[in-house]
């Protein structure tokens, strides 16, 4: 049954748009500011090979764990599409999704409200094994759930420990064993390592490493923190307010970031320096609402090499500087180079 | 500059928990001198915040400081009473700007409101609860101008919730400076926010600790902002200091085994496809730290005299200092 298609790219996303609607509710229609549309993801596109790392990167709201849910299909997208292994996702029937949901998972952000506080970490890992019938009988779902806590480093005893009974590096372990216990081809990870101090942060990343070796597994990886996506990823998409602003290899794009977004983005992550002082760009003012998105392109508001009337009445034109890396700029290619 | 404004020596902390007492600072000694920047880094759980707060004197009920001394100007900060230290030191000395600043304002006052307390409690006392209210608005107001805030005579009515997070911490930074103090101490001010917003708020500090001459104690356990913000910088590990050294120095030439090993965790381009350096174990729960060395189950060097007792935190080059027993080895 399992047909190896070549050359089909595990998971493209195409032309994805997630919008949210504020404002339908009874209060909203009596006091009245009337249905809003919040932009959350506009036209989103990139493609994932298999056993890759991909990485969505950006500022708080500008729609990167949108587009990761979007993907699972746990947020419906407004328009656009979804092909995991050449399939769209869109048009499954319910029995297909069901199917779907075993082969794609999600490591959550937030690793003690994403897992129930009145289930033991045996019964949270089991669960999906439950639902989606995989095993039979009882001791082999114990057997399963005891040899996972052992893959992601805690011990078998583990299992009958409630959430709160674990640290935040333990508590995102469980969330990884969970998404692994059906055997998945693909895992979003939504901000793995946010909130986590460096050594425990860099065991986690260790650990997804190993498992990616030993299971075949493509990512996509959710996050702002720069540091750790330039060190885990593939390639890159730069997000701003809900498109995509730079996409490329990862070398190219942290060696080389060549959109104003981008390249304000890495000059501002802090650094352990070794000598050589770097110039800070600073933006001014901060993300505007994806309610009332700015005309043209999206960052016209706070970029500091704005051209003029161009960059907030025409859409920003894509840009390709080779080997798959786009820049959508209004600002030629040749110029943004030389900076 | 080389005056010393604060001097903190042999400050040990207990809190009382369930499980026992637990030393969460255990002789710490640190001194920060006029107009620099101390950076304090270290793990969560390893007592930044409780020198930060045992310095204001707000440490939560179940923590008591059981021994050492806090001298600030020459005063001994623990021999002050309550009233004192309301009057001439929280706020108008030593000023505080916490980790959530969603937090540390009140919700149902505007931040006018706020600011001005602030300013009427330390500036203004003998004008009574409605005296000179002009006066004093108009001065929350520049000091909103002064942080940054577009439109501050309208913002200043606002509500805290009305406020992003980057805009809520230039409120905090605004009421922090709003009474000129000589110590800044800021508390993982730029945790909670995204990089380009934390780039503008440690921007905003450094140039505002320049233009009013303040020393700063920065928290925080983000090493990147540490190297970027510090003159000098303090490294913790349960409840000790382990190295304390020039900013330059300490990340071009880690002495202590924990902040080598802290550096090698840091993920990079350069380190893409191999794997990162981790600490085995974990930091020691407050109730069950080690005897000796308190980093010695987790060290890689680890030597008999390190479980017997703990280092001394001992000077080795100008301006490094480093409690360890093996530094040379390393």
């Amino acid at each position: 049954m399992k047909k190896k298609r070549e050359r089909v790219p595990l998971v493209q996303v195409q032309g994805l748009k997630t919008y949210f609607y504020k404002g339908r509710g009874i209060l909203s229609k009596v006091f009245g500011k009337g249905l809003r549309i919040v932009h959350a993801v506009d036209d989103v596109s990139f493609t994932i090979e298999e056993g890759k790392n991909f990485s969505l990167v950006g500022e708080t709201g500008c729609g990167k764990s949108t587009v990761g849910r979007s993907i699972l299909r746990l947020v419906e997208p407004t328009n656009g599409k979804i092909l995991f292994e050449g399939q769209n996702l869109l048009e499954f029937s319910k029995r297909e999704m069901q199917k779907f949901r075993r082969k794609a998972q999600i490591v959550m952000q937030d690793p003690r409200s994403s897992l129930n506080p009145r289930m033991t970490a045996g019964e949270i890992i089991a669960e999906p094994l439950r639902i989606h019938g995989m095993k039979k009988y009882e001791d082999e779902i114990q057997d399963e759930v005891a040899r996972l806590l052992e893959t992601v480093r805690l011990s078998s005893e583990d299992a009958d420990k409630y959430p709160h009974e674990f640290s935040g590096g333990q508590a995102r372990r469980i969330g990884i064993a969970r998404a692994l216990v059906l055997r998945p081809q693909f895992i979003v990870a939504d901000e793995l390592t946010s909130g986590l101090d460096v050594s425990i942060a860099a065991a986690i990343l260790d650990l997804m490493q190993d498992l990616q070796d030993e299971f075949k597994l493509t990512y996509l990886w959710i996050s702002h923190d720069l540091h750790m996506v330039k060190y885990i990823s593939d390639s890159i998409a730069i997000m701003y307010l809900g498109k995509i602003v730079e996409i490329g290899r990862a070398q190219d794009i942290s060696d080389d970031p060549l959109h104003p977004y981008s390249q304000a983005l890495f000059s501002a992550i802090p650094t352990v320096k070794h000598g050589q002082e770097t110039k800070k760009i600073i933006l001014e003012g901060e993300v505007p609402s994806p309610i009332h998105p700015p005309s043209g392109c999206r960052f016209n508001t706070r970029c500091p090499r704005k051209l003029g009337a161009i960059c907030e009445t025409d859409e920003p034109p894509c840009q390709d500087a080779g080997d798959g890396h786009h820049i959508s700029c209004h600002i030629p290619l040749e110029a943004l180079r030389e900076v | 500059m080389n005056e010393r404004l604060l001097r903190v020596s042999d400050l040990t902390v207990e809190y009382s928990t369930r499980r026992g007492i637990g030393r969460a600072l255990d002789n710490v000694s640190l001194d920060i001198r006029e107009g620099e920047v101390l950076g304090l880094v270290g793990e969560s759980g390893c007592g930044k915040t409780t020198l930060g707060l045992s310095i204001m004197k707000l440490l939560p009920r179940f923590g008591k400081i059981v021994q050492g001394e806090i001298l600030f100007k020459g005063r001994n900060l623990l021999d002050l009473p309550e009233r004192i230290m309301n009057r001439e030191i929280r706020g108008r000395e030593i000023a505080m700007i916490i980790q959530d600043p969603m937090h540390a304002l009140n919700p149902v006052f505007t931040i006018r409101t706020q600011i001005v307390d602030v300013l009427r409690f330390h500036k203004d006392r003998r004008l009574g609860p409605h005296g000179k209210g002009i006066q004093l608005r108009n001065e929350a107001a520049k000091m909103l101008e002064e942080v940054g805030i577009a439109d501050p005579a309208e913002r200043l009515t606002d509500y805290p919730f009305q406020f992003s997070g980057g805009m809520i911490q230039r409120v905090m930074v605004a009421m922090a400076f709003s009474c000129n103090p000589s110590l800044l101490i800021a508390d993982e001010p730029t945790t909670a926010l995204d990089v380009t917003i934390e780039a503008q708020i440690l921007e905003l500090l450094k140039s505002l600790v320049k233009r009013y001459g303040a020393s700063v104690l920065y928290i925080s356990h983000d090493l990147g902002v540490i190297s970027e913000i510090s003159d000098r910088v303090a490294v913790m590990y349960a409840g000790n200091i382990v190295e304390y050294a020039d900013t330059t120095l300490l990340f071009e030439d880690p002495a202590h085994p924990y902040t080598e090993a802290l550096l090698r965790c840091l993920p990079g381009a350069e380190a893409r496809g191999k794997r990162l350096g981790t600490i085995p174990g974990r930091v020691p729960d407050l109730t069950e730290r080690p005897n000796g060395c308190k980093f010695h189950p987790r060290c890689p060097y680890v030597r008999e005299i390190c479980k017997e007792k703990p280092p001394k935190l001992l000077e080795i080059a100008s301006g490094h200092s480093v409690a360890c027993f093996g530094y040379k080895k390393i």
